[in-house]
């Protein structure tokens, strides 16, 4: 039970803890960064919490659940970028 | 051969009037001419001449291609030295086959004519005319419409006009959109550019009291050359742009025209199809036939048999609130190609899948409901939850969350600056010429680089910015609750996006220009004469002149932008400047130095009123944070378009360099051409597997298909019952959904595009079918705005709330009962208009 819950909480987490990361990336200004890595900050402290107050037996579920989250993060947006590209998903056209 | 009793007959002898003899459409001439109506010279080869030369002539067996008989080629000589006055006047060669121009059939465009037809060439014209009886579209056409009775044609030769302005006009119109009224269509050059659906023409509508009661002026960019020496050759050549958005006829002329078709119709007894063309102010009739089923290539019905399109599907509001036509078939092969399948192109229009939406919504709705959550006419109040339903709908959102997470937390704190990244994209996708048009699209839409920063995604910023009206729902409920008494009529003009908004520097843009316009006399002058050429006028004024510098410089930020900008055939204003300048007439117009409104003293205020109907500090902050955050994604989606739009202008480009090869190649015929194709046959011209004559028939079609759906409403949804709005057929009053409050009264003006010159004045109310950025500049100094397509998303609704202009939105049927002129009562916050005179 516990090691679901874990499962799925550490997935969106791990989106936006990523997410965190690039908008550090996104900002050109250092007023704009410094703001971006406090946000970062914030994500990787809920992480913590979460790693923290997850019984040690069940953290490994954590780190299923990150792995996951990333790999659909990536190979979704790549999945779907090539199917469209290659032409393999276009839309129909009606004449 | 068998010697018929004449080889030609003159126009005028009583003989050619028997369609027997001479085949319906000269029978119809003679009798025009027979009642002194200035048809142009002509001699008829009767029917029997072509039996002399065609013994035995059947539909199925095509002969090979006659010796004329040494008589008939003698009276040709005779013939082309009378009608062409020993001037060189060229002929026009038309059949007139056994049943054509009928009451029942038309063969409208299913035989040849021969334009710019010298002696020369005249045999040979004639007997191509012969030939082309059995022509594959003419043979089509007997089959599909069982005609089986008699086969054979005579040939008209007459004096051809050089036509200045041509058309045809339907005694009743055929479309049914105002059957009792006269349609006129009309165009510069000949007519044979309306023919083949590669001219949108000018329509008007002209009632029995003979007043013109609905036009509508489209943009005429081709004609047929007037000097064409070879007409199998290129036959198109630019209107020059003064001339493209201008009425290509009076209304004195409209009227004559008007006059003239129901006077035949009437002598006739049945509505009659009356071809005219105009030379100087000489008026010709080139034909008249009767309104048939066939002699309406130009209609459709309204709606479009739902039976041809299986499944349910409803039209995608954010693309069809842009612009009414359809897209050509290239714009639309290529976005195919880089959208999700979640909806189909029909038409030219995108429509989304209704069954796939009825899956995914956790409620079961009804037919009507579910169009009208597809519509965007808001979700019902009181559906109860299938909770079924809703877990798979949460599944279905988890899952989207992981793939799409990232981008939606990335665009909450775009730098706007930062997307001139994506700017920087465009320019290096334009300069590499190993990018075909698609690989450049692929590669500005389908990024291969989700870590890229995210200013180089405009479209997701765009689609993930949508969240707003989430917010506003949010904001809504708390005010209702935390401040019951507020009067939220301002509550819109406070969420707006304010000065960073890239449409509103547009605007301020363009009213630059009017301020620099009316500084000068010159200028000024131009600007209020509405037949001035203000592209002429802004030339003569040299490169140095501040106007010409300010115009450069907007032209510059702005100028992949336009009317329809979506549509990938759409010239960008910096290819044509014409729409800009017409732009700053309208604003000239409508606005003085003193009369202009202050968007953010407007702002001001409205921030005071709502601050002092809340007495708590932290009620105070939380709203001011929810109304920051709003601000924020409404300016973010609003500027996305400004920058994704620098897509379509670059493929746009790269499809225009395309186009110059295959027509230096000879491999096209006409600019535009290549619109009509699909990129695939397009890339297939290019490398020699297909040629011209192999696409032809195919880009005809086409384009006669895009005519007639750009006159026409796309229906709202197929095999499923959308909610007809409520419209009071015998009332004044129309209905629509509030995309800016406020309450107005004043006069409707109508304006079907932005670009053209309008009557559009200060305290006007603005009627239009839709709206899309260009449009933004008409909207400051109107009293309001009506739009027959749109929702409180759209750009219509986006801008207005930024001037504090009252917009209703989706008012169906406000385009035919509102005419220009008319004095309207508008109730935004209510939603409704009423027509009080």
């Amino acid at each position: 039970m516990i090691e679901g819950l874990v499962f799925l909480l550490s997935m969106p987490l791990t989106v936006y803890t990523l997410s965190g990361t690039l908008e550090v990336v996104d900002q050109p200004e250092s007023a704009g960064r410094f703001r971006a890595l406090l946000g970062l900050a914030f994500r990787v402290a809920l992480f913590t919490i979460l790693t923290l107050s997850t019984p040690a037996g069940a953290r490994i579920w954590i780190l299923f659940g990150a792995i996951t989250a990333i790999a659909l993060s990536l190979t979704g947006q790549f999945a779907i970028r090539y199917l469209i590209r290659s032409g393999r998903w276009p839309t129909e056209r009606v004449e | 051969m068998q010697e018929p009793g004449a080889w030609a007959i003159p126009l005028t002898e009583s003989i050619c009037g028997d369609a027997g003899l001479t085949g319906g459409k000269a029978a119809g001439l003679a009798r025009l001419r027979a009642d002194d109506l200035p048809v142009p010279p002509a001699y008829i080869l009767p029917v029997a001449v072509f039996n002399a030369h065609f013994p035995d002539a059947q539909p199925e067996q095509r002969p090979e291609r006659p010796t004329l008989a040494p008589e008939l080629a003698t009276t040709l000589s005779r013939i082309a030295a009378e009608l062409s006055g020993g001037n060189g006047r060229k002929l026009v060669v038309r059949s007139s086959a056994l049943g054509e121009d009928g009451d029942t059939a038309s063969f409208a465009g299913q035989n040849a004519t021969y334009y710019y037809v010298d002696a020369a060439s005249l045999t040979k014209a004639v007997t191509d005319c012969w030939l082309s009886l059995w022509s594959e579209p003419a043979l089509a056409y007997r089959q599909a419409n069982g005609i089986d009775g008699a086969f054979g044609m005579a040939v008209i030769i007459q004096q051809m006009v050089q036509s200045e302005r041509s058309g045809v006009c339907f005694s009743e119109d055929p479309t049914g959109e105002k059957s009792d009224h006269a349609l006129l269509e009309s165009s510069w050059g000949l007519g044979a550019a309306l023919v083949d659906g590669r001219v949108s023409p000018d329509r008007f509508w002209v009632s029995l009291d003979g007043r013109i009661n609905q036009r509508r002026i489209s943009r005429k960019r081709l004609k047929v050359a007037e000097d064409l020496r070879d007409p199998s050759d290129a036959r198109l050549e630019p209107v020059p742009l003064r001339l493209q958005t201008r009425a290509s006829l009076s209304d004195v002329e409209v009227g004559r025209i008007a006059d003239m078709t129901r006077g035949i119709a009437l002598r006739w007894g049945v509505p009659q199809d009356v071809e005219w063309a105009m030379h100087g102010d000489e008026l010709y009739i080139l034909q008249s036939r009767p309104i048939t089923a066939q002699a309406m290539p130009r209609t459709v019905q309204s709606t479009v048999d739902g039976g041809a399109v299986d499944g349910r599907w409803v039209l995608f509001k954010p693309t069809a609130e842009n612009f009414q036509e359809p897209m050509t078939p290239m714009t639309v092969d290529l976005y195919r190609r880089v959208i999700p399948p979640f909806g189909r192109f029909i038409h030219g229009r995108f429509y989304v899948n209704a069954d796939l939406a009825a899956h995914l919504l956790p409620w079961s709705l009804s037919e009507e409901a579910l169009a009208d959550v597809l519509l965007m006419r808001g979700a019902p109040a009181d559906q109860p939850l299938d909770w079924r339903r809703l877990l798979g709908l949460g599944a279905i959102l988890s899952a989207g969350y992981l793939l799409n997470g990232i981008t939606w937390h990335r665009t909450a704190r775009v730098p706007l600056s930062s997307l001139d990244a994506f700017a920087s994209l465009c320019d290096g996708v334009l300069a590499r010429d190993d990018l075909d048009p698609l690989a450049s699209l692929r590669q500005l839409v389908l990024n291969d680089h989700p870590f890229r920063p995210i200013g180089e995604f405009p479209i997701q910023c765009n689609i993930s910015s949508g969240r707003y009206f989430l917010l506003i729902e949010v904001l809504n409920r708390l005010l209702a609750r935390i401040a019951p008494d507020y009067d939220r009529t301002n509550l819109s003009l406070v969420l707006s996006g304010g000065p960073a908004m890239l449409s509103r520097q547009m605007v301020e843009g363009i009213r630059e220009l009017a301020d620099i316009a009316r500084a000068d006399t010159v200028l000024a002058a131009a600007m209020v004469e509405p037949a001035s050429d203000l592209q002429a006028t802004t030339l003569a004024l040299g490169d140095s002149h501040p106007f010409n510098l300010a115009l450069e410089s907007f032209l510059a930020r702005y100028g992949h932008r336009a009317v329809r900008e979506i549509e990938l055939m759409t010239p960008r204003w910096r290819e044509d400047n014409n729409s800009v300048l017409n732009l700053v007439r309208s604003f000239f117009a409508r606005q003085t130095t003193e009369e202009r409104t202050d968007p953010h003293g407007l702002l001001l205020a409205a921030e005071d009123e709502l601050h002092q109907a809340l007495p708590h500090r932290w009620q105070r902050r939380l709203t001011d944070q929810l109304i920051e955050r709003i601000r924020y994604y409404v300016t973010l989606r609003e500027n996305t378009r400004y920058y994704h739009t620098m897509a379509m202008a670059v493929i746009r480009v790269k499809l225009k360099a395309l186009e110059q090869k295959l027509l230096q190649a000879d491999k096209l015929k006409c600019e535009d051409d290549v619109f009509f194709l699909e990129y695939d046959e397009a890339a297939a011209l290019d490398e020699g597997a297909l040629d011209w004559t192999d696409l032809e028939p195919v880009i005809r079609r086409r384009r006669l298909d895009y005519q007639n759906q750009c006159f026409t409403r796309p229906p709202e949804s197929f095999n499923i019952l959308a909610r007809i709005p409520l419209l009071i057929p015998e009332g004044n009053l129309l209905v629509g959904d509030c995309a800016s409050p406020g309450v107005a009264a004043g006069t409707a003006r109508i304006v079907r595009d932005p670009s053209m010159a309008s009557e559009l004045r200060a305290g006007d109310i603005l009627v239009a079918p839709y709206t899309d950025p260009a449009w933004t500049p008409l909207f400051p100094g109107t009293a309001a705005i009506i739009v027959e397509v749109g929702s409180y998303l759209s750009h219509a609704g986006t801008v207005a709330r930024e001037y504090g202009v009252p917009c209703l939105v989706d008012v169906h049927g406000c385009m035919d009962r509102i005419h220009s002129g008319a004095q309207l009562r508008v109730n935004a916050t209510e939603g409704w208009v009423e027509i009080v005179s």
